[in-house]
């Protein structure tokens, strides 16, 4: 079912949680609500689930308004943070208890309670306490609690916080899996960039309760509204830098005191100060002898499976960069890196918003 | 060397420990033995502590007395009369005060007076709201067309006087650990709830019942052994007598009874095991039934 907020706002004692929020999530979407701790993206999904209400705002599942509606009205299903599994039930009790709630018949309640255990795995558990589990396991059933009553909406708030690395990108793998077998609007909350990248639809990007922006997850990786989005997403994170940038599109960094020429980043004034983002894949080595951006030592190498994040010392600045592991490199080794202009991102400097919308690539018009 | 410092830190651990072994010796041990022995005691001066013949006797004696009969039987009414409602009561408003309800705390504190007046005071104050003719109570039944009831001097009544007063007294301490019991839980849960439909019935009966259970399990047992232990209520409210026609004869009274004025000390001992017993069995019984129904996760 689709999810529409409209002017959503809530607040905490006279603190806003989230400010004036508009969001559509279409029928059978996977969208997380990313964000620092504190931006309203929980606070967000416990509006959706009724468990708070908004100050203003309104809220539909499709063309229903449910914004005074109690969640039990709501026909969504939720998995909480720490699971929030009964523990005086066992987990067949627990699965069951949304039956129970409707009334549905035993015979049929506990048919539907064996398939659902089915499709999350957990079909040989059904008889022990939630506390017997696993943090996996426990994940496990909390999904099948929530989807056992075959809601309209599927709503988890963190939920692979708890887990370890490994079981974290299992269960995100779980999840979308299950997602897309049953077919289920999902919202997802996360403060984890990878996470959010690797399973959604579509991001919800937040900060202080306001929406930075909305987006598949390759629009909001390739094109950041703003400086906030693009640091927060990917993983070295982008390195920013601040330049000046004059009428021919030569812009002058400051940091590293080096100038790129003739960038296609022209149609500012005289002299305007910018920000600049670099992602870290966004550099390449060349020869010393080849005309490049940056002189720096490598300062740091870690290397990540197939790839070798290096950081680059240069003039009192470090800039992180991503290479492919066959480049034979070595800390203190002088490097020379180029940087690739056109996929650079650049920002207002007051309001950190970014130039592309309506001034990147405009040189052949003027 | 070793054995030898720890011997010395055990002497010296017991001298710290002596004060309050010797007031607990004195005033709870040797009491508790002493009076065992005492309730086999058949021919003995109480004064020179001389004992001439020791047997059963006493306790053949009470299980023979109409009176000690009567006794059981109101400490019994007593009991199923003010447990289960106090239970119950205290339990509901403990769960309308743990709702967000203006003055929570000014409530909280109106509960818990009763608790730490004096019993005689309080017991004095209802021997008014009791009285047949100038009473609150009869006043305010009389509004709604009921007849004077002689609370305190007819035998019918007298014992549903004394639950009453029991009920309202207890109130207080059995909302204070309810209310902590239902803070312990967590709010996810009723959350977690409403996402799963369940109404506000449900939401109480699945969750906070069970949740709750080791505190009901706890607060039944107080109350069951406070219950059989009535005394001081029945001694201030019926003005030292145990109500009309023994109608508020409890076993703990007809221990005081036997003791201080028929100066049977050998039966009074023996009831008070007798008693001592009935407990015990009753507090085995809930363990029993606890260990089944109470969750402790």
């Amino acid at each position: 079912m689709k999810v529409t907020l409209r002017e959503v706002s809530m607040a905490f004692d006279n603190v806003l949680a989230v400010d004036n929020l508009n969001l559509e999530v279409n029928e059978g979407e996977l969208v997380t609500f990313l964000g620092p701790s504190g931006c309203g993206k929980s606070t967000t999904l416990f509006l959706i689930a009724g468990i708070y209400r908004p100050l203003t705002g309104k809220i539909q599942f499709g063309d229903k308004e449910v914004t005074q509606l109690e969640p039990e009205e709501r026909e969504i299903g939720m998995v909480f943070q720490n699971y929030a599994l009964y523990p005086h039930m066992t987990v067949l009790k627990n699965i069951l208890f949304p039956l129970k709630m409707r009334k549905t018949p035993k015979n049929e309640a506990l048919q539907q309670v064996e398939e659902m255990a089915g499709l999350v795995g957990i079909n040989d558990l059904l008889h022990r306490k939630p506390s017997q589990l696993s943090g996996g396991q426990q994940q496990r059933v909390a999904i099948a609690r929530a989807l056992v009553k075959k809601p309209k909406i599927l709503l988890l708030d963190e939920p692979l916080s708890n887990l370890d690395a490994r079981l974290r990108i299992e269960t995100r793998e779980e999840i979308r899996r299950i997602q897309k077998e049953v077919g289920i609007t999902t919202i997802f909350v996360t403060h984890d960039q990878e996470e959010a990248l690797s399973i959604s639809d579509k991001i919800l990007l937040m900060k202080n309760g306001r929406c930075q922006q909305y987006g598949t997850p390759e629009k909001l990786y390739t094109e950041p509204t703003n400086l906030f989005s693009a640091a927060f997403l990917g993983n070295p994170p982008i390195n920013k830098l601040d330049g000046v940038v004059d009428l021919c599109g030569n812009i002058k960094i400051e940091d590293l005191d080096i100038v790129l020429k003739n960038t296609s980043f022209v149609g500012l004034g005289d002299n305007e100060r910018i920000k600049l983002g670099v992602r870290p894949e966004d550099f390449f080595v060349v020869d010393k002898e080849e005309d490049f951006d940056i002189k720096g030592t490598i300062t740091l190498i870690e290397r990540v499976g197939k790839d070798l994040i290096v950081k680059v010392a240069s003039k009192q600045y470090f800039i992180r960069c991503i290479f492919s592991s066959d480049l034979a490199l070595e800390i203190g080794d002088e490097i020379y890196l180029k940087i690739k202009t056109n996929k650079m991102h650049t920002f207002h400097y007051n309001t950190e918003i970014s130039y592309k919308d309506y001034c990147w690539n405009t040189k052949e018009v003027i | 060397m070793g054995s030898d410092k720890s011997y010395k830190s055990f002497i010296r651990g017991l001298l710290y420990l002596l004060p309050s072994l010797v007031i607990l010796g004195v005033f709870q041990f040797y009491p508790i033995i002493k009076s065992l022995d005492m309730s086999f005691y058949i021919r003995y001066n109480y004064f020179k502590d001389v004992v001439h013949q020791r047997g059963f006797g006493n306790f053949i004696y009470i299980f023979n007395d109409n009176q000690f009969r009567i006794a059981l039987k109101n400490t019994f009414i007593f009991a199923l009369g003010v447990v289960p409602a106090s239970i119950i009561l205290s339990l509901g408003i403990a769960v309308l005060l743990n709702t967000k309800i203006k003055l929570r705390g000014f409530f909280r504190s109106i509960y818990f007076l009763p608790f730490v007046t004096s019993v005689v005071a309080i017991s004095i104050v209802w021997r008014w709201i009791y009285h047949s003719r100038y009473g609150l109570l009869n006043y305010l039944l009389g509004l709604v067309g009921i007849y004077p009831i002689q609370w305190l001097t007819d035998p019918k009544w007298a014992m549903v006087s004394l639950i009453i007063l029991s009920i309202w007294r207890g109130l207080g301490y059995n909302i204070i650990i309810f209310l902590a019991g239902l803070q312990n839980i967590n709010l996810q849960y009723y959350q977690a709830a409403k996402i799963d439909g369940a109404s506000k019935w449900n939401r109480f009966r699945y969750i906070t019942i069970p949740q709750l259970s080791p505190t009901i399990f706890f607060v039944s047992i107080m109350s069951l052994i406070n219950a059989f232990k009535v005394f001081d209520e029945i001694f201030a409210l019926f003005d030292k007598r145990p109500g009309p026609l023994n109608s508020c004869l409890t076993v703990v009274y007809y221990i005081y009874d036997q003791f201080a004025n028929q100066y049977k000390y050998g039966v009074a001992s023996a009831a008070v095991y007798v008693l001592f017993i009935i407990i015990l069995f009753f507090t085995l019984i809930q363990l029993y039934i606890g260990r089944k129904k109470v969750h402790y996760d």
